[in-house]
């Protein structure tokens, strides 16, 4: 009997120490996001795209080795440089904005790196920077979520304690904006201003600078983050755009992020 | 929203060129890729010689053709297990009785040890079949796809799913 009472409250204990950690961010009903996550596929769509096309050619090649012709080649890493054109579900530009894109897409299709900033080790910005590619970890107190995402080494700040961008703060954009948040039930509400105009968004869309962001931020399922990230400019944008990312919380031994340090790569100067 | 997520890139590369040789080399490796020739691989190299020092930079993916595939076996001359992206330098028969360095650009040493990759992976004087797609500048470069030791054992760059 005894031990069963003893069974009974350590499950109960933990039953109640489970709760009051997802619920301790706000002291209510309102979740706890702090975790380290994996982006859930996040090159699905360009992936299905890449198996549409045919496979790749194998070049034949002075020094391919004793027997290494036998072994089929696996799929070629995915690039994409634009060639592919504009996707139907790209978001929809203005002609202005749409010239602006085609640049861009020159630029890539001839193998230049001048509109990739992860290739230039600077942050993609919002929303980009949602893509958390490499992982991501969470900080959320009950005044401020911090994000850090593994490529580049990036991170931003969700302000929850109330506070509204300065005049000071819209007059310096920065590559993350600046993010406020608040609760609608279990659903976290973001609005992100300020931020860079030449911080691209989706298929290297350019934005101007009226560009600003809103995200809902939950748990789907237990341990299942989804972003829902609608962007909005009425100068760049013939209609608001809406994209969403999925995240899952990982645990140890896979539940650290690894130094970038992109810097490195770029002083390779001997 | 995808992107410009696993980027490899920078112009750094073609600032090491001049612009007329950099046409010569890739109008010759263009030509050398479309016969197969030995002999037109041959000119090629002479033609990359002439306009680069040394590929090892930082690139976008877009850099390279991911329409094309190069299988190419040599020895491991130098192994870099640098951010944001690792590099082998590898020695190459040209074919014609000398040797080419060819320098192949990986991912990076976080997604890496997440797919079983460490620092003492590779090894100078390593002989090894590297799958790439090549630079569409001709350079001597590349975007690694699969390594495979002399044993046929492959070391793979998949990433295993993440732990629940």
């Amino acid at each position: 009997m005894s031990k069963n009472v003893t069974v009974f409250s350590s499950a109960l204990l933990c039953l109640l120490f489970v709760s009051t950690s997802s619920l301790r961010a706000q002291g209510t009903s309102t979740p706890d996001f702090t975790g380290v996550y994996s982006p859930i596929d996040p090159f699905g769509q360009a992936r299905a795209r890449a198996a549409a096309n045919p496979p790749a050619t194998v070049v034949p090649s002075p020094s391919a080795g004793t027997g290494a012709g036998a072994v089929p080649p696996p799929r070629p890493v995915l690039v994409l440089d634009g060639r592919e054109g504009r996707p139907d579900n790209a978001p929809k530009l203005k002609p202005e904005y749409l010239a602006k894109w085609e640049v861009i897409r020159k630029s890539r299709m001839a193998g230049s790196s001048e509109f990739d900033p992860n290739a230039r080790c600077v942050s993609a910005g919002m929303p980009n920077m949602m893509s958390m590619t490499y992982g991501m970890e969470v900080q959320h107190t009950k005044d401020k979520i911090t994000m850090y995402g593994e490529l580049n080494d990036v991170y931003r700040r969700i302000y929850l304690d109330g506070r509204r961008p300065s005049q000071k703060v819209l007059d310096d954009p920065t590559f993350a904006g600046y993010s406020t948040g608040h609760w609608e039930g279990d659903t976290l509400v973001v609005d992100t201003v300020a931020i860079r105009e030449d911080a691209l968004f989706d298929t290297f869309s350019p934005h101007s600078d009226q560009f600003t962001v809103r995200e809902r931020i939950r748990f789907t399922s237990p341990g299942v983050l989804e972003d829902r990230i609608t962007v909005t400019d009425p100068k760049a944008l013939l209609e608001p755009f809406t994209s969403v990312r999925t995240y899952r919380k990982v645990s140890a031994p896979n539940d650290e992020l690894r130094e970038f340090s992109c810097a490195e790569g770029l002083a390779s100067v001997k | 929203m995808y992107d410009t997520t696993d980027q490899i890139g920078s112009g750094l590369l073609t600032v090491l060129m001049s612009a007329v040789a950099v046409r010569a080399a890739h109008e010759a490796a263009t030509a050398a890729i479309a016969e197969g020739s030995h002999m037109r691989i041959g000119s090629y190299v002479i033609a990359v010689l002439l306009a680069a020092t040394s590929a090892f930079a930082h690139h976008s993916n877009s850099a390279f053709d991911g329409d094309k595939v190069m299988v190419l076996t040599g020895t491991v001359t130098e192994w870099k297990w640098t951010n944001p992206h690792v590099w082998i330098f590898l020695s190459v028969d040209d074919g014609n009785g000398g040797k080419v360095q060819w320098e192949i650009e990986g991912r990076t040493p976080g997604q890496l040890v997440r797919a079983g990759w460490s620092r003492t992976t590779l090894k100078a004087g390593e002989t090894i079949t590297v799958d790439f797609s090549p630079a569409k500048d001709g350079t001597r470069t590349g975007l690694l796809t699969r390594v495979r030791r002399a044993d046929g054992t492959v070391v793979g760059q998949q990433t295993p799913p993440a732990a629940q």
